[in-house]
């Protein structure tokens, strides 16, 4: 039988645009989310790694739009695709879904690195 | 003095921490450093008073259902992490705690460790009473899906050892020991070893200052 890992929920979103700081700015009136950092290609918004917008800036040869769908899975392990470590905390690979389009799956593990993390206060 | 006509506990579902183990302000200061490595700042005298749910539950209180949902396992991962590293330096036995465990044995009485700790917090507590192999079982929180308050553990332990018979008793230091127990109609002894305030700890059956009074003053309630 095949063994999948099982889906705990979707987390993030890589969108590629022209203009991701005018991008960036509708999705914070739209949403209230913040900004978590800024890449020299880009912003990613949210609190952290459980639930971000990545906004990245497409290059004149590349369309516009959804470029990658993050789920958060556990049992990752049971994948015969090798996972790899990565600075949100997970282990996660990813595969392409359309030519434009791709599929991460994460299973978190571990401290999220600095940069995706934000103090954030007691709820 | 032996009360004619009820019949006696048989059977115990101990908790560890707390009970045994002097180590629920190392878990509130773990938890607390933990959930400060994933940008969550809550101070460890707010964590206490959940400290005896189990992780998940606990982490109910302090982040969204977002971070409960996928980071729930990471975060508790990384207290464990914490709290056995510290584990030699803050975590110390109770007085008179596992000898009282061992008279319980040698009284025919089955004791089974019926904690929502992970199963390396139980090793190392385990070995540092020196209980190893005296206990009847023992479950941890990997065993259930939800931990205590709920009823689970204790359910698990009671089908798992055949302890139904016997009449069982749990023994635990938290609110959530006792609300656990009495879901299940299972009597709980409260003992204070744990810190928790009394008026927390009033629907306990008994009240004892520790595992070991449990022992040497309620004796007339075991087999």
């Amino acid at each position: 039988m095949k063994k999948i890992p099982t889906a705990l929920g979707f987390h993030g979103l890589t969108i590629r645009t022209r203009d991701p700081e005018g991008l960036a700015e509708k999705c914070r009136v739209l949403l209230g989310w913040q900004i978590l950092r800024r890449r020299r290609d880009g912003i990613v918004l949210g609190d952290g790694p459980e639930l971000f917008l990545e906004i990245l800036r497409a290059r004149p040869s590349q369309a516009e739009g959804v470029e990658q769908i993050h789920l958060a899975v556990k049992h990752l392990e049971r994948s015969r695709r090798p996972a790899r470590p990565d600075g949100l905390g997970g282990d996660s690979w990813s595969r392409p879904l359309l030519p434009a389009l791709g599929l991460t799956l994460r299973e978190f593990e571990r401290v999220p690195s600095p940069k995706w993390r934000k103090k954030r206060k007691e709820i | 003095m032996r009360r004619p006509g009820r019949k006696r506990f048989g059977a115990v579902l101990l908790d560890l921490d707390g009970c045994l183990v002097d180590s629920n302000d190392a878990h509130a200061s773990a938890w607390s450093d933990a959930l400060a490595k994933f940008g969550r700042d809550v101070p460890a005298n707010r964590i206490r008073p959940h400290i005896g749910k189990g992780g998940k539950e606990l982490l109910r209180d302090f982040v969204t259902p977002a971070e409960h949902s996928l980071l729930a396992e990471a975060m508790g991962a990384v207290q464990t992490g914490i709290f056995l590293q510290r584990f030699s330096r803050e975590v110390r036995p109770f007085p008179g705690a596992a000898a009282a465990v061992r008279a319980m044995r040698r009284a025919g009485i089955r004791v089974v460790l019926a904690s929502s700790a992970q199963t390396e917090v139980i090793r190392r507590s385990l070995a540092l009473l020196r209980l190893d192999g005296v206990l009847t079982g023992q479950t941890s929180s990997q065993d259930v899906e939800k931990t205590k308050p709920f009823d689970d553990i204790f359910s698990l332990a009671i089908d798992r050892f055949g302890l139904a018979p016997r009449r069982p008793v749990a023994i635990g230091d938290t609110p959530y020991d006792i609300a656990a127990a009495h879901q299940i109609g299972v009597p709980c002894l409260g003992v204070r070893s744990g810190g928790f305030p009394l008026r927390t700890l009033r629907s306990a059956d008994h009240l004892f200052a520790g595992v070991a009074e449990a022992w040497e003053k309620g004796r007339d309630l075991f087999a």
